[in-house]
């Protein structure tokens, strides 16, 4: 994975982190999204000047890190630029990534960034159930 | 468990809901509220006594009887969760709970298509049902002790906000005071400072709308804020600063919450205000190592931060009726963003001293005025 430097793409996003949470809100379609608490702490980290290579150096110290770690770290990192949470910043900077193992183990050492989309997608997938009050519910 | 209904067969089960809570609670109280001028609402309290909460938390916006009110809110005691949804639905109650989740949704799809949630159901827990048809709301509630009333009561918030989801008006998780009709939007999760700076400041003096829950209007250029409930939470410490002062206010309860104390202010009916201006925002800190408290006009990126905190901690308190991230949801956000953006944002850095955060507040209200 190429080392790059991350910046909340503050044109489009607000956020914010409370109690160990990332909530990002794009402005322009009302989306929200959450982070995980691994993944809000490296997008903290990020945020504060680390590059990917120094955050993901970093978590390979963590003891019990797995192996395929970095799979589901550059899906992270994939899934901030996807949903344009994060743009690549200007420059190359490097600072070393602070993280904390109870974290990232209560996570599985699994950084998640979740798009808080319409339920609407998810019901539709589900059949209309037809309903009779006398008769009952006849699933389909 | 997730179910989607037809919504003609929505219709159906709700006139028999209807039926069911009138057939087996015999008595009903009848209470009017006035929604910031906006909406009238008219609440039917067939659960023994809940008709003297609604009074207690909401005595100033209660008002008289309308024949064609803009919503009614349906209030009963249901004490057997599991058998309501096969009893009122006529769902098989098997086949309902064969997930073994206790936790159940039922939406249907309106005529324009859209999927919306008419029920969710908590099997265990708190267990209860919030459940809406039209302009109609519904609250089943087992058990409504006095640890809990506050809790529930305060729960018709949820249909408050959807009877106000109109696009110009908000019902949003803040607080408000003013100076001469210069106000301040207070924007904080729980624990920022927002009900102690607000509730002191009405006791020094300043115009008062709300310490928790406003209702915000747009009106041309201008932003304006209401209030609906009469109570304030404060921290047991903070009460006893304020005790002095608080000598009109009654105490109601413990919230279970946080174990803040919950106060009916309504004897200070005169500091209250309607169609209040909002010319800031403003994020306070508390700064425990302060000794003198510091406002700093916000960066955009804290001015985000403050957005993000008014609509995701509205939101993420109204999480039933489609609430999860749903077109409702994503039309709230963009119409908050738009009530905001064009107001200036402060931060304020709280100190120990409650007085001393009143005089920086009053100082930084005055010059917003000038």
């Amino acid at each position: 994975m190429e080392s790059r430097n991350y910046q909340l793409n503050d044109a489009k996003m607000f956020a914010d982190v409370t109690d160990g949470t990332a909530i990002v809100i794009n402005s322009a379609t009302g989306i929200y999204y959450g982070m995980n608490s691994f993944g809000t702490s490296i997008y903290e980290n990020l945020q504060e000047g680390s590059s990917t290579a120094d955050v993901l150096s970093a978590a390979l110290q963590l003891p019990g890190v797995p192996e395929n770690f970095e799979t589901s770290f550059e899906a992270f990192i994939a899934s901030l630029v996807e949903y344009e949470i994060m743009v690549p910043g200007e420059g190359t900077s490097s600072r070393p990534a602070v993280l904390d193992p109870a974290v990232a183990k209560e996570d599985d050492f699994i950084p998640l960034c979740t798009e808080y989309q319409d339920v609407q997608e998810l019901l539709f997938a589900d059949p209309i159930h037809e309903v009779d009050v006398d008769e009952g519910w006849k699933p389909e | 468990m997730l179910i989607s209904l037809k919504e003609s067969v929505a219709n159906r089960v709700t006139e028999a809901l209807k039926k069911y809570i009138v057939k087996n609670n015999p008595s009903v109280e009848e209470l009017f509220v006035n929604l910031g001028d906006i909406k009238t609402v008219r609440v039917l309290s067939f659960y023994p006594g809940y008709a003297s909460i609604v009074k207690r938390e909401l005595s100033l916006s209660l008002t008289s009887p309308i024949s064609c009110p803009d919503a009614t809110i349906w209030i009963w005691r249901e004490t057997g969760m599991a058998d309501f949804i096969p009893r009122v639905l006529g769902i098989n109650r098997s086949e309902f709970e064969s997930d073994g989740t206790k936790w159940h949704e039922i939406y249907y799809r309106g005529s324009d298509g859209d999927m919306r949630c008419m029920a969710s159901i908590d099997t265990e827990g708190d267990c209860g049902v919030h459940y809406s048809f039209g302009n109609e709301y519904f609250y089943g509630l087992d058990g409504l002790g006095p640890s809990n009333w506050f809790k529930e009561g305060h729960a018709m918030f949820q249909s408050f906000f959807h009877i106000l989801n109109q696009p110009s008006y908000s019902f949003v998780h803040g607080a408000c005071v003013g100076l001469e009709g210069t106000g301040v939007l207070m924007c904080a999760r729980g624990g920022g400072g927002k009900s102690t700076l607000s509730v002191q400041a009405m006791l020094k003096g300043f115009d008062y709308v709300s310490d928790d829950y406003l209702i915000l209007r747009e009106e041309g250029d201008g932003l304006s804020a209401s209030p609906i409930y009469s109570f304030i939470t404060l921290s047991p410490e903070m009460y006893e600063r304020m005790y002095d002062d608080l000598d009109r206010a009654r105490f109601l309860g413990v919230s279970p919450w946080k174990g803040k104390y919950i106060f009916d202010i309504s004897a200070f009916a005169d500091r209250f205000n309607r169609n209040y201006p909002v010319k800031a925002l403003l994020f306070p800190e508390i700064n425990p190592d302060a000794t003198v408290p510091e406002v700093t006009k916000c960066s955009q990126a804290e001015k985000g931060k403050t957005v993000v905190q008014i609509a995701h901690s509205t939101v993420s308190q109204m999480g039933f009726n489609g609430f999860r991230g749903g077109q409702k949801d994503k039309d709230f956000i963009l119409k908050t963003i738009k009530m905001l953006s064009g107001l200036d944002c402060y931060k304020i850095s709280l100190c120990p001293d409650i007085l001393g955060n009143v005089d920086c507040l009053k100082a930084l209200t005055l010059s917003l005025k000038r």
